[in-house]
């Protein structure tokens, strides 16, 4: 293990890594908030969503250093006394969660399918590809949008919704890279080890169609939580019970003209803040990976 | 003017990757008079293309020329700037590469990019370039040129387009052709014709030719002169059927030795270089090739060996070369 | 359907009869609603030989000549559209996957590229043991391991490195791991694809030196591919000369290096540039023809110095001349 630290540390990918404003500055966003949203429960001065720890008293509180802020609610509170930072934290936490969750199941769903497709070729590849083609032709928002609409709220449901729009993605990907890898003589000689098609599509031609993913995982987490938190903006996300980021900017959208403009801004500051970091990481693993750039 | 047409003096390529600096081409000399066919050989990793990339400026980061001279028609290459170096490459030097695929622009017919050629370096008027273009394919060897204008590159053979590749080259008449293994992606009996064009090509325009290749038997059959190359350096340089006849550095000999015969007697085992070419980030510290040579001494791996004249127009940088009176093994 | 003898020469380890192969071009959707007729590659047009027990064929010829697609046909990478190819007495052609298992174990390939043909995630060691323990040549992990650094011992590498990932070898090395992972099952023959073509001069001598020594310590028998000639002479007993999916010679190595009789095989000696060569010959006029329209005569005809009318009306046919046939109707001349 030790051994191994030690040569990642000395990596070509680690030097241009500690090199990289960017991806440096990316990591720390997302690392920033991972400790926020893991440890979260821990230090926030209450829990929002429990109504018993609410004070009406405590309501239309601004940040601490405008006039009349508290120093128990740093960010402020909303008109139900909720302390803002503390829901941003659970906000985050929703965010993250549905961002992870999301990409972990598009991932393996559509690396399944793009697997088969690319390696089967034939009825199955066109039957597949044809049916990423016409979900790619309408817009990711559309189609989650109408899902919503359907099924109604729901943190599973928002999950459901947001992997149908994302595998396509994935498959598309996993597919082409699959096509480039099963000419190669490598699976040739598989085949003639006499090996059958699942061990074959299991040891040899997967591990060697991940290292793209990487990137677009990556990128698609920034790009989930963005969607995620506009359909609970359009409420149609998340139900008011488990407020996402997205959500809380709606909530304070509602009373923004009444003066409590920060339950609004700084949801929203957080969501940009977080999908820059990623985006951030991601540009450098794109950078990195892409053989076709260095 | 100097005698020679080009000259190139302690030509310096460095690549700065990140594991340490790569020499890819350390002090290579050597000249080229008009009309010379030069062959540059070596093995994968001896510098042979990046030299003559170097010649034209062609060279990308993380690469770098980072000395010596390039005197083409007695004025330094080095010292130009992008600009005349682009009104250089082409009209006074121009470039065949391996792959003629990717040297043609697979969305432009073949008509076009030669039209270009000519519209960039010379003045001839448009129906004087087209009358040229039909002489040049003529001349390479396209049957009926006209119906071929249109075409792209896609609906020739690998072998035709190679002619058209280097009907491009000699579009402007340039005084040096750089050739980097022109052959080498196609069949044997196209690239016969693809030699034999080059050759009489280069005969008849008066121009010069470097020849730059692994395929020893090639360079035997097409040049004049030859410089081995190993690791980035020079190790020798000899009129080629000299070099072929009687070898002096343990490494073309070895090279030579290892090449199958077509003719002549059969041996149940091939001489064979031992080992494998050290990595250009960690060269022994002395002969590049002592760890693989049969002759190496002490001396051969603490010092390296500077290029000495051995008999008029040849020279090796060996310490100690092999001896003129033995022939090669298995030639005949 | 096959109305060849039974009775088959023990001597032979494989016999290919009348093989062939063709590929369909795909046809888009609107060539297909134009009604347009589907393309097909001729690839290898009835191609017979066969290789003896412990000998060295090679088939040669340029790039498209179908050697490689003959090749795979035979291990069974490709389905052959038909003649039959008999492998240690029994007729592999039309075997299942699961009747092709035990044939697999005794034939094995080594690969062109030796960049594409190791897995780049897989160690040198798992490389080499996973056919071992796929087809329970080694009755465990220790008994694998055993073989595993015997064979890299005798392709040339030291037990560390059995450890390491392929981009961690030269070229020439992995070509090594390549001839180490063929051998892992025991086979009896061996199918090598241009296996020192991508290879600088120096290691190809070494690699194939690596290869000829093998043959005699596992008693193996080669199918080589090639298009070098010099190299396919130097290795090789027997030779098939191919041309545009047909063998237009065949028979001994020497004699046909020596005396060639068919003029491509002809055309083919006089242009591989050679080392001590005074003068050479007049290079061969124009292209291959295109394997989807095969000419109705010889397939040589469009580029033969010695074409006459019969040739482009005619195709042919394999004759024996003095020890070896070839298919030209003026060879005798």
């Amino acid at each position: 293990m030790g051994k191994k630290m030690n040569a990642f540390f000395r990596s070509e990918f680690f030097h241009n890594f500690v090199r990289s404003a960017g991806a440096v500055s990316g990591l720390l966003i997302v690392v920033f908030f991972l400790v926020m949203v893991l440890l979260g429960p821990a230090w926030t001065p209450q829990n929002p969503y429990d109504i018993a720890s609410l004070d009406l008293m405590d309501a239309y509180k601004p940040p601490l250093w405008m006039e009349g802020g508290d120093p128990a609610f740093v960010l402020g509170t909303d008109e139900q006394g909720r302390d803002l930072l503390s829901a941003i934290v659970y906000g985050s936490r929703i965010s993250l969660f549905i961002g992870v969750a999301v990409v972990l199941l598009s991932c393996v769903i559509g690396t399944f399918f793009g697997l088969i497709a690319g390696y089967f070729g034939g009825r199955i590849d066109s039957i597949l590809m044809r049916v990423v083609d016409i979900q790619l032709s309408f817009p990711a928002m559309l189609v989650a949008l109408f899902i919503m609409a359907a099924f109604g709220r729901g943190l599973g449901k928002l999950i459901v919704a947001l992997t149908i729009v994302g595998w396509v993605l994935y498959a598309r990907t996993v597919r082409g890279s699959v096509l480039v890898e099963r000419n190669k003589e490598y699976v040739d000689a598989a085949k003639l080890i006499g090996l059958s098609p699942f061990p074959i599509i299991v040891r040899h031609v997967l591990p060697n169609v991940l290292t793209p993913l990487i990137v677009i995982a990556t990128i698609h987490v920034g790009t989930v939580i963005l969607t995620e938190a506009t359909l609970s903006y359009l409420g149609v996300g998340v139900p008011v019970t488990e407020p996402s980021l997205g959500l809380l900017v709606k909530n304070g959208y509602d009373v923004l003209f009444s003066g409590l403009w920060w339950s609004s801004v700084f949801p929203g500051v957080f969501i940009m803040l977080l999908v820059f970091g990623i985006n951030l990481l991601g540009d450098f693993l794109r950078d990195e990976f892409n053989p076709r750039l260095k | 003017m100097s005698e020679y047409l080009l000259e190139v003096k302690n030509l310096k390529t460095c690549f700065e990757l990140f594991r340490g600096t790569v020499k890819a081409v350390d002090g290579v000399d050597f000249t080229l008079k008009t009309g010379e066919i030069l062959g540059i050989v070596g093995e994968s990793g001896g510098g042979k293309s990046v030299t003559g990339f170097s010649l034209l400026g062609l060279i990308d980061a993380p690469g770098r020329i980072t000395g010596g001279e390039i005197l083409f028609r007695g004025e330094d290459l080095l010292k130009k700037s992008e600009e005349e170096m682009r009104r250089i490459r082409g009209k006074e030097i121009s470039m065949i590469f391996q792959d003629p695929m990717t040297s043609l622009n697979p969305l432009q017919t073949i008509g076009r990019q030669i039209d270009e050629m000519l519209a960039l370096h010379t003045d001839l008027s448009s129906a004087g370039r087209r009358a040229r273009i039909l002489e040049l394919l003529n001349e390479v060897g396209i049957p009926t040129p006209e119906d071929r204008l249109d075409c792209y590159p896609h609906q020739f053979s690998g072998g035709m387009r190679q002619r058209v590749v280097i009907a491009i080259a000699l579009a402007a008449n340039p005084r040096l052709i750089i050739a980097d293994e022109p052959t080498t992606a196609l069949d044997v009996t196209v690239q016969a014709q693809i030699l034999k064009l080059m050759e009489n090509l280069v005969k008849k325009f008066g121009s010069a030719l470097i020849l730059v290749t692994h395929d020893l038997a090639v360079v035997s059959e097409m040049t004049h002169r030859v410089v081995v190359m190993y690791c980035g350096k020079i190790v020798e340089e000899a009129p080629t059927a000299e070099l072929i006849r009687a070898p002096r550095h343990p490494y073309t000999k070895g090279l030579l030795g290892s090449i199958p015969r077509i003719t002549g007697v059969r041996t149940p085992r091939l001489p064979q270089i031992p080992g494998m070419a050290p990595h250009l980030f960690d060269l022994p510290k002395g002969c590049s090739f002592a760890p693989r040579c049969g002759y190496a001494t002490e001396r051969c791996r603490e010092e390296v060996p500077a290029m000495r004249e051995l008999s008029a127009g040849r020279r090796a940088a060996c310490h100690n070369p092999v001896s003129t009176e033995k022939r090669t093994a298995g030639n005949g | 359907m096959d109305n060849r003898p039974e009775s088959r020469d023990p001597e032979f380890l494989l016999e290919v009869s009348d093989l062939v192969q063709s590929f369909a071009q795909p046809r888009g959707i609107l060539d297909r609603l134009a009604g347009k007729p589907q393309k097909v590659v001729h690839a290898v047009n009835g191609v017979s030989f066969a290789v003896r027990r412990g000998e060295v064929f090679s088939l040669v010829g340029e790039s498209g000549c179908g050697k490689s697609t003959t090749a795979r046909t035979i291990v069974r990478l490709l389905e052959p559209k038909s003649g039959s190819i008999v492998f240690d007495g029994e007729d592999i052609s039309k075997f299942s996957a699961s009747e092709m298992m035990p044939v697999r174990k005794k034939m094995q390939m080594i690969f062109q590229d030796p960049y594409a043909s190791l897995n780049p995630r897989q160690r040198i060691k798992d490389i080499i043991m996973e056919p071992m323990l796929f087809h329970g040549i080694a009755s465990g992990k220790d008994e694998a391991h055993e073989k595993m650094f015997r064979l890299l011992d005798i392709v040339g590498f030291r037990p560390e490195q059995a450890d390491r990932y392929p981009h961690q070898f030269s070229g020439g090395q992995r070509q090594r791991i390549g001839i180490a992972r063929a051998l892992s099952t025991n086979p009896a023959f061996i199918v090598a694809d241009e296996p020192v073509s991508a290879l600088d001069v120096s290691i190809q001598a070494q690699v194939l030196n690596l290869m000829m020594d093998l043959r005699d310590e596992f008693t193996l028998s080669y199918l080589f591919i090639a298009h070098d000639l010099s190299v396919v002479r130097h290795v090789t007993e027997r030779v098939g000369i191919m041309y545009l999916g047909f063998i237009v010679e065949q028979g001994d190595c020497d004699a046909i290096f020596g005396n060639p009789m068919h003029p491509y095989t002809k055309a083919l000696l006089a242009a591989a540039p050679t080392l001590d060569r005074i003068v050479a010959a007049e290079p061969l006029k124009g292209d291959v023809p295109s394997p989807i329209m095969l000419p109705p005569g010889c397939p040589f005809a469009n580029r033969c110095p010695q074409r006459r009318d019969l040739c482009t009306t005619t195709r042919p046919q394999l004759r024996e001349h003095s020890g070896r046939i070839v298919a030209c109707h003026f060879s005798g001349n």
